[in-house]
C-alpha cells in the first residue's frame, strides 16, 4: 500500500431503495430476486428538510438539488469527516448535474396564468408584468450548479471544482477529475458525485419522445406472457434480458463519495470503502442519440481505465455494469465486455444495480464503489442486482482473488465512463 | 478543530510533467460579427450593438435591452440527417463558430486521432418559450407532437454534436458553472491535452439567455440595468454610473492542441494556453466574498500554474458584469493579485460592446486576450464616462492602443461560486 493511494472513505446516497451506505447494501442483500418496480424508482415525496444540515439552503433550489444536498449531508456523516481537518482551499467538489428543467420554471406559475390571455396563449408583455411579483430567487432555483455551491458552504470547500451535465456520464466525470487532481496533488480532499432529476416531467415525457424510455405496453405483455416467472412480473429493470420489454426507467437520486489519500484517512480514523485506481471517458463521435453498435470507443475507453489503474483485464473480478435497459446501448457494452474478456477462463462475475435502483442517469455509477468490498467480503453477489446473462463471458461466482472491480456507464448518446476500484480487506 | 498536517500540501506527491498547449484555431458568433475577425473588428471598433430586444416582445419588462446576434444564418451543410431537433439558438451559434475554428486549425480526418481528440464545452441553460409553455406545459399535453422539440434544450446536446462535428472519440464532457461554465471548459480542456489525456480538444462555449424567463429571473434579482432609452450605454463596466449587465448571446470554439503536435503538423498556431486556476468561493450564490478571495485564489492558482509572476501580465479581461458588485470585488482582487505592479496592468471588461455572454462569456474573453497578444493591441473600455474611484485599476484606454505584452489573463467569475483566470501566452514567430 502506499500513502499516496487514493481511497473512497464515505458513500451519501439517496435513492428510493434506501437512504445512507449501509441501507443500501442491506437492501440490496434482502431483496431477493424481484427487487422494486417502476413505480420505485421515483422520489417526489422525499423531504429533503429532514436530511440536510442547513435548511435555510433548500429556499432557494429545486427538489433534486434538495436530493443532492441531503446526500452530501449524509456522506459528511458517513465519511466522520470533521470540518477543518483539510485546508480549504484544498477541497475540491465535483458534480455530476441535471441540466434545467422545465419545472424549474414552476416558480412563474402564477404569472404565468395570470399572463395568460383568453385564448389560452401566455402574453409576453404581460409576463413582463406580472413576473414582478415572483419569488425574487426564481431563477436560482433552476440553476444547475446549485448542489456544487451549498456542498460547498457545506464543507467549506474552496478549492478546484466543476460542474459536469452530460447526461449518464456526468457522475464519473465528477469523480475522475477529482481523482486526477488528488493524483496531481493540487486538493487532498474531494467530494464527487451526482443528482438526478427524473420526476420532472417533461424530462420523462422527451426520454418517451426519443423511444428510449419503457413501454408500458410491453411492460404488461411481459407480465401476461410469463405469469408464473417472478422476476419477469416485476416492472424493475432488468438489463440484457431478452425477455425484458425494452427501455430504460428514469430514477431519482444523488449518490456523492468522499475521496482522499490513504495516508491522510488513516491520519483521521476514516474507513476505506475502495481503493480508487483509475478512470476513463470516452465516446463514439457520432452525436445525439446515435453509438457504435461494434463499441469501438467503449472498448478503448475500458482499456485507457485498465491503464490508468496499471492493470489488465485478468485482473478484474467483477464488473459492475450501467446497463439501463436501452438494448441498443446495452447491446454495446455486452459486445465490449465480451471483446475485453474474451477468455472465459478469466472472466469476472457481473451485477447490475439498476435493477434495483432504476437509471439514475447523473448519480449513477457511485453507490457501486461503494458495494465492492462488501460483495467481495461476502464472497457472492446479492441476488437482486445478479444477472445470468445468456452467450456472455460472465461468471456465475465471484472470485475473490481478483481485487479489482469495474464500474461502466454508457449512454444512448455514445458517451461512456469506466472507473476501476480495487477491494479494500477489511 | 484545529488544522491537521494533512491539510498542508502534499509535497510527496511529485509534480507531474506539463506538456505545452496551444491554440491552433478560434470562431466566434457574437453581438458584434458572425466571425472572430468580424468580432475582433468590431471589439477594436468599440462597436455598440445594444438594442431593444427583438427576440420577443420585452414590452413591460423592467430590462429591454440586449446584445443580439442579428441576420445569423446557420450553416446548415455542416448538419446530418436528423439533427434539426436538437438545435436551438445557442446550438446554432456553436456549429458556425466550430466549423470556424476547425477551418482555421486546418483540421482534416486525416490528421486527427479520434480516440485522442475530445470535446470540452461550457453550455448554458437554454429553455422553451412562453408558447411551449401555453401550449404544452400548462396543458400538460406532453403527447403533443411539438413536444419531441424540447429535446433542443437539453444540456449536452451542442457538445454531442460538436463530439460529431470534429469525430470525438475521447470524450464529450459539458460543463454548466453559470457565468464560468466555458472559462472552466477551457481550463478542463487544456489540462487534458498538459496532463496527457488527449492531444486535441476542441472547447469554448455558448449561450443564448434572452428570452422571456431569463429577462424575468434576472431582473427579480436586480442584475439588469433598465437603461432602456440608452441601451448602446447601458453596459458600462467599471463606470460609476454602471447599474447592472446586459445579455448578450454567442459562442466562441477555441480548438486546443498538443504542442509538439502541432508543430508537427504545421498547425497555424496563434497563442499558448499557459496556466489555469479554478476556485469556489463557498460564500454566497449570487455575490462575491466581500474581500474577493475567489477570484484571488483563481487568479493565484493560474500564475503559480503558469510559472510566471502577476508582473509578466499585461492585460487582464476581467468578467466586469457592469454591476456595481462585481466590478468593486474585482478590481479589489486585481489589486490584491498584482500588487504594486496593479497600476501598470491593464485591464479591460469588453462586456460594454458584447453584453454578457453567460456560459460563452469565459471563451470569447479568453480569445480577445489570444487576439491582443497576437496583434500587440488593447481592447478599448468603452462607456466609461466617470471612472469609478472604488475600482482601483488601469482601464485600457478609450480608443485601441498598441501595447507590447507576453502574457493576458482572463477572469470568469459565475453565480454559484465558480471563478476561473486562465492564461494565454504569445507565440515567438
Amino acid at each position: 500500500m502506499s500513502a499516496d493511494e487514493l481511497v473512497v472513505t464515505g458513500l451519501g446516497a439517496v435513492t428510493a431503495a434506501a437512504i445512507g451506505s449501509q441501507a443500501h447494501w442491506d437492501r440490496f442483500q434482502h431483496l431477493g430476486k424481484s427487487p422494486s418496480s417502476a413505480e420505485d424508482y421515483g422520489l417526489a415525496q422525499f423531504k429533503a428538510t429532514e436530511h440536510v444540515r442547513d435548511r435555510r439552503q433548500l429556499k432557494s433550489v429545486s427538489h433534486a438539488d434538495g436530493i443532492g444536498l441531503s446526500a452530501i449531508t449524509g456522506l459528511i456523516t458517513d465519511s466522520a469527516y470533521q470540518g477543518g481537518y483539510y485546508r480549504s482551499e484544498r477541497i475540491g467538489v465535483y458534480v455530476g448535474a441535471a441540466g434545467a428543467t422545465v419545472a424549474d420554471n414552476d416558480g412563474y406559475m402564477d404569472a404565468l396564468i395570470a399572463a395568460t390571455e383568453p385564448n389560452g396563449r401566455v402574453s409576453s408583455p404581460r409576463f413582463g408584468k406580472t413576473s414582478t411579483t415572483s419569488r425574487p430567487v426564481t431563477l436560482l432555483v433552476g440553476l444547475a450548479n446549485n448542489v456544487l455551491c451549498y456542498g460547498s458552504l457545506l464543507l467549506d470547500a474552496r478549492g478546484p471544482n466543476s460542474n459536469y451535465v452530460s447526461s449518464s456520464t456526468s457522475a464519473h466525470l465528477a469523480l475522475i477529475n477529482a481523482a486526477k487532481r488528488l493524483a496531481r496533488g493540487q486538493i487532498d480532499m474531494a467530494v464527487a458525485g451526482g443528482y438526478s432529476v427524473a420526476t420532472d416531467p417533461a424530462y420523462a415525457a422527451m426520454f418517451k419522445k426519443l423511444g428510449l424510455l419503457r413501454d408500458e405496453v410491453a411492460e404488461e405483455r411481459a407480465q401476461d406472457n410469463s405469469p408464473n416467472n417472478s422476476a419477469n412480473n416485476s416492472y424493475a429493470l432488468r438489463p440484457f434480458q431478452s425477455d425484458a420489454p425494452a427501455g430504460t426507467i428514469l430514477a431519482d437520486g444523488a449518490a456523492f463519495v468522499m475521496i482522499e489519500r490513504r495516508a491522510a484517512a488513516a491520519a483521521r480514523g476514516a474507513k476505506v470503502l475502495a481503493q480508487y485506481c483509475g478512470g476513463a471517458i470516452g465516446s463514439d463521435g457520432l452525436g445525439p442519440k446515435r453509438c457504435d453498435p461494434y463499441g469501438v470507443a467503449l472498448i478503448a475507453t475500458i482499456t485507457r481505465a485498465l491503464a490508468a489503474a496499471g492493470i489488465s483485464s485478468s485482473d478484474i473480478g467483477l464488473v459492475l455494469s450501467g446497463a439501463s435497459g436501452v438494448q441498443a446501448v446495452d447491446q454495446v457494452e455486452l459486445r465490449a465486455l465480451r471483446q475485453i474478456f474474451n477468455d472465459g477462463a478469466h472472466s469476472p462475475a457481473l451485477a447490475v444495480t439498476s435493477r434495483v435502483l432504476g437509471n439514475l442517469m447523473e448519480a449513477g455509477g457511485i453507490i457501486e464503489l461503494a458495494l465492492v468490498s462488501e460483495i467481495y467480503e461476502s464472497a457472492r453477489i446479492p441476488e437482486s442486482i445478479s444477472l445470468d446473462v445468456a452467450l456472455s463471458p460472465f461468471q456465475q461466482t465471484l472470485n475473490r482473488a481478483k481485487p479489482y472491480a469495474l464500474v461502466l456507464r454508457s449512454s444512448p448518446w455514445g458517451e461512456y465512463s469506466c472507473v476501476v476500484v480495487k477491494r479494500e480487506v477489511v | 478543530m484545529t488544522t491537521n498536517a494533512a491539510s498542508a500540501p502534499n509535497q510527496s506527491i511529485k509534480r507531474q510533467q506539463k506538456r505545452r498547449v496551444v491554440v491552433t484555431g478560434i470562431g466566434a458568433v457574437t453581438p458584434l460579427g458572425h466571425t472572430l475577425p468580424d468580432t475582433w473588428n468590431g471589439l477594436l471598433e468599440g462597436k455598440l450593438v445594444a438594442a431593444l430586444i427583438k427576440r420577443f416582445d420585452a414590452t413591460d419588462y423592467p430590462s429591454q435591452i440586449a446584445y443580439e446576434v442579428a441576420d445569423f444564418k446557420l450553416r446548415r451543410d455542416l448538419l446530418q440527417t436528423g439533427e434539426e431537433m436538437y438545435l436551438n439558438d445557442a446550438t446554432r451559434f456553436a456549429i458556425n463558430a466550430a466549423a470556424e475554428a476547425m477551418e482555421q486549425a486546418k483540421l482534416t480526418s486525416v490528421q486527427i486521432e479520434p480516440s485522442r481528440t475530445a470535446v470540452c464545452f461550457g453550455n448554458g441553460l437554454t429553455c422553451p418559450g412562453l408558447d411551449w409553455y401555453s401550449e404544452v406545459y400548462l396543458p400538460k399535453k406532453f403527447d403533443d407532437p411539438s413536444f419531441t422539440n424540447h429535446i433542443r434544450f437539453f444540456a449536452d446536446q451542442i457538445s454531442s454534436l460538436l463530439g460529431r462535428m470534429i469525430g470525438a472519440q475521447g470524450g464529450v464532457t459539458t460543463i454548466h458553472t453559470a457565468c464560468a461554465s466555458s472559462g472552466q471548459a477551457l481550463g478542463e480542456a487544456y489540462e487534458m491535452i498538459a496532463y496527457g489525456d488527449a492531444d486535441l480538444v476542441l472547447t469554448g462555449g455558448s449561450d443564448s439567455m434572452i428570452n422571456p424567463f431569463s429577462a424575468a429571473g434576472f431582473a427579480l434579482l436586480g442584475a439588469l440595468s433598465d437603461r432602456n432609452e440608452e441601451p448602446t450605454t447601458a453596459s458600462r463596466p467599471f463606470d460609476r454610473g454602471r447599474d447592472g449587465f446586459v445579455f448578450g448571446e454567442g459562442a466562441c470554439v477555441l480548438i486546443f492542441e498538443d504542442y509538439e503536435r502541432a508543430i508537427q503538423r504545421g498547425a497555424n498556431i496563434i497563442a499558448e494556453v499557459c496556466g489555469y486556476g479554478v476556485t469556489e468561493s463557498a460564500y454566497r450564490i449570487t455575490d462575491l466574498h466581500p474581500e474577493g478571495r475567489g477570484p484571488i485564489e483563481a487568479m493565484e492558482m493560474a500564475l503559480n500554474d503558469a510559472g510566471i509572476e502577476s508582473s509578466a501580465v499585461g492585460y487582464v479581461n476581467v468578467h466586469g458584469t457592469s454591476t456595481q458588485l462585481n466590478d468593486r470585488i474585482e478590481a479589489l482582487a486585481i489589486a490584491k493579485v498584482f500588487g504594486e505592479y496593479s497600476p501598470r496592468v491593464f485591464v479591460s471588461s469588453t462586456k460594454s460592446m458584447t453584453g454578457h455572454m453567460i456560459a460563452a462569456a469565459g471563451a470569447i474573453e479568453f480569445a480577445f486576450c489570444v487576439m491582443a497578444l497576437k496583434h500587440q493591441l488593447l481592447p478599448p473600455s468603452i462607456n466609461i464616462f466617470e471612472a469609478d474611484p472604488d475600482c482601483r485599476i488601469s482601464l485600457t484606454p478609450k480608443k485601441v492602443t498598441a501595447h507590447a505584452m507576453r502574457y493576458a489573463l482572463s477572469n470568469s467569475v459565475g453565480f454559484g461560486g465558480s471563478n476561473t483566470a486562465i492564461i494565454a501566452g504569445r507565440i515567438d514567430t
